[in-house]
């Protein structure tokens, strides 16, 4: 039998549309854009330095091992720069310069191309490494939270303000409100992200343009997001403010783009829907009771962990396809 | 563990070495008694102490099997090896509790799960039942060795590197890398130790062991 | 049945229904040690809560200790413990998922690696596991408690504990054999493998050194079989998710086995500090 250089033999399931894995990733980081500007207009543009060196890191990380592997290098898929890009979004803004780099190679290499690379990773490669870095530099990650102070090119000494989780879980809302100098109408400015917190996290509203230009593509499923969301306010009404809760620390970041990447995520609704509630759960559980302010990457990571169960017990029924009998 | 039906051949005492260092390496190759090279290996003097009290115990355990087991029954050899080591867990267990009490009080539950070790009775039932006793110790103290070797250089670079001291002697000015002295840098500190093991034997030629799994 | 109090500080006490009285008025006590008395300096009422008193103590008290009072003028008596069901919870919790055995403590890794190859064997071995453990630790407390104790043993601990465990393990498995022959030939293989992980002699160690009562050592046998069964499943999966990947030569095997050890371990790091 001769191979006609027309027909290619691959593992189904054979379901394509126009969207390729760089197409996807590249839309990712595109939809991210507006976040990640409105981190420069906050906090200056140490911002774009970190965003660099996480991306650097990353890819250097993709780079090595398929090099020492001697294998068809695979940056150009675009996932190793996403996982760098998603990783300083769940950084604090100043932090020192060199860590997003750190944490962008042991992300990628453990994380990711020890197991083969995309596509066989179990934990979310972006999340590992933060989890990484919280381990190895937990005074680093906790303390360097800076005050947002919107303005074109902030002079470089933005002054450090603890982040809100935090002061709320010491303080009270009210009170935490007070102290970050909020004002009284501090759910708005929640809402818009003139706040103190990660990078990627600050502004709900540019989180949710970006998320609604996924949902448009059909990149996203709404599955997990609302999941997650539902998850974590049922656990919220425990501490009093659910709505203070919802709107800081990393929900609609780690719930639109964290949880939702192809590969960590479980693959059919049912699983998704019990993997974003395990998520918002847990959120909440190690919000309220456990040793961190934010429990999101933790929460995501655990779920991880149980994805490939959970891929198990809600397997597809229906064949992707059916042969006739002949 | 089921008794070989002919006698094997007794190895040299420099064969049983590059066995107990490398090729048979307990830690790395065999994946037996990880728990306590895991768990004691933030520093290397925890390492060394942890290596010392199982050579200990498996020479001597060696040595009195052989000097008893021609009046130990074949169908109760496992419970009797099981009281032997029991028995010099226990007299090492309190040796180390007088000697170095700093160094018990963190490792002090290790030691006692030495009982516990798979490495131990599978020498003993492998080789300390039916060789000499020359070799049988020589086995013993090469396994033995191979163990502490193992636990001084994984204890060795995760002080070094995690805490930034060598034998409690600071060699970095900060903490580079707390994260491996966290369970987890354990785990990942072995990995990477066990893949730089199949990488050399690559790099000399031979063919890898296969995926196998842990022995339980 | 007396009234319950409660420590809500190093040096307070809340205790309920006690009327304002001067302090010489009172007697507090260990249940341990009711002859020697403990210093009480302030007694005031309550802020927060009605009919209460709060005590303040020269010494500090520990919230795992029980403590009583007493009302020297109206004898009335006071008892002043931890629940026991809440600190069996505590326990339990702690040693399933804060201080998972595998994880953080690091027990069991041998079976661990060994067995998590396969789902269904992972299951096997989780559930014999923590049924055994469970009939282990309540054996090895009741001897700990009733015999080496009252002998003053202790320094047989090891040698008596591993003795229990073989023996038990060798019961189970000849009734499992007599009485259900199919339960038996899924299991029993399982139950003779579970002498090789420590977890099972680290747990009636671990009850023995902290002096913990039935529930509690109860707790941790079945929180730390909970966790390994827990460990090992989540493993399990994943490993068989990596066995099919394009994982680099020199990490087939065990080596990536343990670098996804340690990415779980890290994701338990979510777990600590939780309070229960």
């Amino acid at each position: 039998m001769t191979t006609s250089p027309q027909l290619q033999i691959a593992p189904g399931p054979h379901l394509t549309d126009g969207l390729t894995i760089p197409k996807i990733m590249w839309w990712v980081s595109a939809s991210l854009v507006p976040v990640y500007l409105w981190a420069i207009y906050c906090f200056g543009l140490r911002v774009l330095g970190l965003t660099l060196s996480g991306i650097v890191g990353a890819a250097l990380g993709e780079w090595l091992v398929a090099r020492l592997r001697r294998q068809q290098s695979t940056l150009a898929d675009g996932s190793a720069v996403l996982s760098g890009l998603l990783l300083v979004g769940t950084l604090a803004p100043g932090l020192p310069l060199w860590m997003p780099a750190v944490g962008g190679f042991v992300g990628i290499v453990f994380g990711k191309m020890l197991f083969g690379g995309l596509g066989w990773n179990i934990f979310n490669p972006a999340l590992v490494g933060r989890a990484f870095l919280m381990a190895s530099f937990p005074l680093a990650m906790t303390t360097t939270w800076l005050a947002p102070r919107p303005g074109i090119l902030l002079p470089p000494d933005a002054v450090t303000q603890a982040s809100p989780l935090n002061v709320m879980q010491l303080e009270g809302v009210t009170r935490g409100a007070e102290l970050l100098g909020l004002g009284p109408s501090y759910y708005a400015k929640l809402l818009v992200g003139l706040r103190s917190g990660s990078i990627g996290e600050i502004s709900v509203l540019l989180i949710l343009f970006g998320a609604a230009l996924l949902l448009a593509k059909g990149i996203i499923k709404l599955y997990i997001p609302l999941a997650v969301i539902a998850g974590l306010t049922s656990c919220a009404f425990f501490s009093g403010a659910p709505l203070f809760h919802l709107l800081t620390g990393g929900l609609w970041f780690g719930a639109f783009y964290m949880a939702t990447d192809y590969v960590t995520a479980p693959i059919m609704p049912a699983g998704q829907i019990v993997f974003g509630i395990g998520i918002g759960l847990l959120t909440g559980v190690i919000r309220l009771w456990g040793g961190y302010p934010e429990g999101i990457c933790y929460a995501i990571l655990i779920m991880n962990a149980v994805t490939p169960a959970l891929n198990h017990w809600f397997r597809p029924k229906r064949p992707f396809a059916e042969v006739a009998p002949s | 563990m089921s008794e070989p039906e002919f006698k094997l051949p007794t190895p040299s005492a420099r064969e049983l070495l590059w066995r107990g260092f490398f090729s048979e390496n307990p830690v790395f190759r065999l994946a037996l008694s990880l728990c306590p090279a895991v768990a004691v290996t933030t520093t290397a003097k925890n390492g060394l102490l942890m290596g010392i009290a199982v050579l200990a115990v498996q020479v001597l355990s060696s040595f009195t099997v052989v000097c008893v087991r021609r009046w130990i029954h074949d169908k109760v050899r496992i419970p009797v090896y099981t009281i032997i080591i029991a028995t010099w867990v226990t007299v090492i267990d309190m040796c180390c509790a007088a000697l170095v009490p700093a160094v018990y009080a963190e490792i002090g539950l290790y030691i006692k799960l030495i009982v516990a070790f798979a490495i131990i009775i599978s020498r003993l039932e492998l080789f300390a039942s039916q060789q000499p006793l020359g070799p049988s110790l020589v086995d013993g103290f090469a396994m033995g060795l191979g163990f502490a070797f193992a636990m001084v250089l994984i204890g060795s670079l995760r002080e070094a590197l995690g805490g930034g001291t060598f034998w409690g002697i600071a060699l970095l000015p900060d903490r580079p890398l707390l994260f491996l002295l966290l369970p987890a840098g354990g785990f990942f500190t072995i990995g990477l130790l066990m893949a730089a093991m199949n990488w050399i034997d690559l790099w000399r030629g031979r063919r890898l062991p296969g995926s196998g799994g842990g022995h339980a | 049945m007396p009234d319950r109090g409660k420590i809500i500080d190093v040096h307070q006490l809340a205790v309920p229904g006690l009327p304002p009285t001067a302090p010489e008025q009172l007697r507090l006590t260990t249940t341990t040690d009711p002859d020697v008395p403990i210093a009480i300096t302030v007694v005031a009422p309550a802020t927060d809560r009605p009919e209460t008193a709060v005590l303040t103590t020269a010494a500090t008290l520990d919230p795992k200790l029980a403590y009583q009072l007493t009302h020297l003028e109206t004898g009335t008596q006071w008892i002043v413990a931890p629940s026991l069901i809440g600190t069996a919870l505590t326990v339990l919790i702690a040693a399933a998922l804060v201080q998972n055995f595998v994880f953080t403590r690091y027990l069991g890794l041998c079976v661990f690696f060994g067995v998590s190859r396969k789902r269904d064997t992972a299951i096997g071995m989780g559930v014999t596991f923590t049924i055994v453990g469970c009939l282990s630790g309540a054996l090895a407390w009741a001897i700990d408690r009733f015999v080496l104790g009252r002998l003053q043993l202790h320094f047989l601990q090891i040698i008596i504990f591993i003795g229990i465990i073989a023996c038990l393990v060798q019961t189970v498995d000849t009734i499992l054999r007599k009485v259900h022959r199919p339960l038996h030939r899924k299991f029993g293989i399982y139950v003779v493998l579970i002498t090789t992980n420590c977890i099972i002699l680290a747990v009636p160690l671990l009850n023995a050194l902290n002096q913990r009562g039935f529930l509690e050592s109860l707790a941790l046998a079945l929180g730390s079989g909970l966790g390994f069964a827990l460990a090992l499943f989540l493993m399990s999966c994943a490993r068989e998710r990596a066995d099919l990947a394009p994982v680099p030569i020199v990490f087939r095997g065990l080596p990536i086995a343990f670098i996804l050890a340690g990415l779980f371990a890290l994701a338990f790091l979510g777990f600590s500090g939780l309070r229960v």
